[in-house]
């Protein structure tokens, strides 16, 4: 069957609900009143207009707080052809067919496809409308054409965002696979030659998805929701190990920007959370696991301060809802004795209300004169030098008892230290006296030797 | 003369001492004490050494206003007193003595200090729940009343230890994250 004996003659538009999804979207499919002799081109830019339609939507004028060139713009409008290229395929009503057409082209082996061809690899749709989504991806330029040959072929943007498409066709992305999503679509942008503030985003984005795990976690146990908190803890051990993954697969990447501080900071972030998220999600799962909660509260103590605290932290609304409906209170009112109530009133009134004792008379104070200050020190100095012949240090300092004793020989050693010139030589010997009286054992040996009179 | 009626007659106006009504040991007696109290409404109890009578339920009726209506408060204290007075002696690591177990006043009050006054705390509700037999106070320490001791001591044993070790976890948990913050920031 050749392209134009599919084509219909003289119409140039599409009904406006030709793209109704499911059931009815395929009737209108099949019924639309589409031009005999019309061209894939030529229906390819009623459809384009149509979808432009589909998605220009007035509004206000956005405004820029800084300057164009410091903003990620300029980097988006390099982009923009390539990431229009998506948009094409994915806007309008017709997305879904041609999101469709897509998968189905990408997996056959061919490369190249007459028309025909692709309407009998797309089976399941009519062949005009096949026609019609073709001259749409033609004219997004996912599909190239040759006039000559009249083959139409996937070039490598198509073959990219096809993959691309059938990559994220999926019902919805699942939580426990975003890092590593993420560390893959790190590795397309490498591949691709995208620039490193992209990469450095994505691994930004993983690591703040790390962070929101620590916070949930945390909310998680302040809620004490067990079995959520199991189950969020083993999918934090699975976002750590794909972060893990992350890291090593983009080891050369990330060490070639050692030098910078950004580069650094969120890598250094990376380990931290990988480190405490994978501390306090094994705790977790430890300490939630029935043996392990059973062996715990074996080992746990509860004690009359942790009742304080947990009375404290509860509060008294949950607290009383823990026994509200146990308590009963007695069917009677306790009995109030008149007589003794009228007693004790009787006694309290007569009660005399306690008041500190009365303040001393005042007295006139007499000045006394300082005491005289004694220089122990000094009277002992006095003491020795007035000894006539070699006195044993026992023999001088041992007096009436211990206490009294030491203090002799603490001053006599201060007295040495300020009169020593003027006093017996003290000489020391080795080994020890021992006394043995006015309690006193031992004492070290030394003699205080009398100094000679030197006449004048 | 120690009847079953007269037994029913007073345990609606307060509590007997077992050691005075060994009747009660007599199985007849006590049935026919447990029937008559039942056709009011009200079951037979045995609590700490006394016999008390107490509503099986505590359903509203209109126009019925009961004797003793305990709010959140001292619904609280009345199961802060459980947890110092029941729950922590019968732990398998509470010492072990034939002392009476008490609290001091000081202990039942400072959880609740932040929120409500000493003297609202001390006079009012845990005056009332003296008068309502759940606790007795002696100087400054208090014990626990008939009524407390008439509590379901297995249901809610059961629901103070779920409590407490769901706070103990979490208290072990929120440490552990705490801890590991602490060494990120010590890091840094």
């Amino acid at each position: 069957m050749s392209e134009s004996s599919i084509i219909g003659e003289g119409h140039q538009s599409l009904p406006a609900d030709s793209s109704q999804s499911g059931v009815l979207a395929s009737h209108s499919l099949t019924t639309a009143l589409v031009p005999r002799d019309a061209t894939p081109e030529s229906l390819a830019e009623t459809v384009q207009d149509e979808a432009d339609e589909a998605l220009t939507t007035p509004g206000p004028e956005l405004m820029l707080t800084v300057p164009e060139e410091l903003t990620p713009l300029p980097a988006v409008d390099e982009a923009m052809a390539m990431i229009g290229l998506l948009g094409s395929v994915i806007r309008g009503k017709r997305a879904r067919y041609r999101v469709a057409v897509l998968r189905s082209l990408q997996g056959d082996r061919s490369w190249r496809w007459h028309i025909g061809r692709l309407q009998e690899i797309v089976h399941w749709l009519e062949p005009h409308s096949v026609t019609e989504i073709v001259a749409e991806l033609k004219e997004a330029g996912i599909l190239g054409y040759d006039p000559v040959t009249r083959y139409y072929r996937l070039g490598a943007e198509g073959r990219l965002i096809a993959a691309i498409i059938g990559a994220v066709t999926v019902p919805q992305v699942e939580r426990r696979r975003l890092i590593k999503a993420i560390n893959k679509t790190m590795s397309l942008s490498l591949a691709l030659g995208a620039s490193e503030d992209i990469v450095l985003t994505q691994f930004q984005s993983a690591v703040a998805q790390l962070q929101e795990d620590w916070d949930e976690l945390r909310n998680l146990i302040e809620d004490m929701s067990r079995d959520a908190l199991v189950a969020a803890a083993h999918l934090v051990q699975d976002h750590v190990e794909d972060m893990k993954e992350l890291l090593s697969e983009h080891e050369s990447f990330l060490a070639g920007r050692t030098q910078e501080k950004l580069y650094l900071d969120v890598e250094q972030e990376a380990f931290d959370l990988i480190f405490r998220l994978g501390a306090l999600a094994a705790t977790v799962i430890q300490t939630l696991s029935v043996r392990a909660d059973d062996l715990m509260r074996a080992g746990f103590h509860v004690d009359r301060g942790d009742i304080r605290q947990f009375i404290g932290e509860v509060g008294p609304q949950e607290l009383a809802m823990m026994i509200a409906d146990l308590v009963r209170p007695p069917p009677y009112a306790v009995r109030l004795s008149a007589q003794l109530a009228f007693d004790a009133l009787e006694e309290a009134s007569g009660r005399r209300r306690t008041a500190p004792p009365p303040l001393p008379e005042p007295v006139v104070l007499e000045r006394q004169q300082v005491p005289a200050h004694i220089d122990a020190a000094h009277e002992i100095a006095v003491e020795a030098k007035e000894l006539r012949s070699v006195t044993p240090l026992a023999d001088f300092v041992v007096h009436h008892s211990w206490p009294r004793s030491v203090e002799r020989h603490s001053v006599l050693i201060d007295a040495y230290s300020r009169y020593g010139d003027n006093m017996p030589v003290l000489a020391h010997m080795y080994g020890f006296d021992e006394p043995k009286r006015d309690e006193v054992l031992r004492i070290s040996r030394a003699e205080l030797q009398p100094r000679k009179e030197v006449s004048p | 003369m120690k009847s079953p009626e007269r037994a029913a007659a007073l345990l609606v106006c307060g509590n007997l001492q077992r050691s005075a009504w060994r009747e009660f040991e007599q199985e007849e007696f006590s049935d026919k004490v447990r029937t008559l109290l039942a056709a009011v409404d009200l079951e037979l109890v045995a609590a700490d050494g006394r016999w008390v009578a107490r509503p099986r339920n505590t359903g509203e009726e209109d126009g019925f206003e009961p004797a003793f209506h305990l709010h959140a408060v001292e619904m609280a204290m009345v199961a802060s007193l459980y947890l110092h007075l029941r729950y922590l002696p019968a732990q398998a690591s509470a010492p072990k003595g034939t002392e009476e177990p008490s609290v001091d006043l000081d202990d039942l009050l400072r959880p609740f200090a932040g929120t409500y006054t000493k003297r609202y705390l001390e006079q009012i509700v845990l005056g009332h729940l003296k008068k309502a037999g759940f606790c007795d106070q002696r100087d400054h320490r208090y014990f626990a009343g008939p009524y407390l001791a008439a509590l379901d001591a297995v249901t809610a044993n059961e629901r103070a230890k779920a409590a407490l070790d769901g706070f103990l976890l979490r208290r072990f948990l929120r440490e552990r994250a705490v801890e590991l913050e602490r060494e990120h920031h010590a890091a840094d």
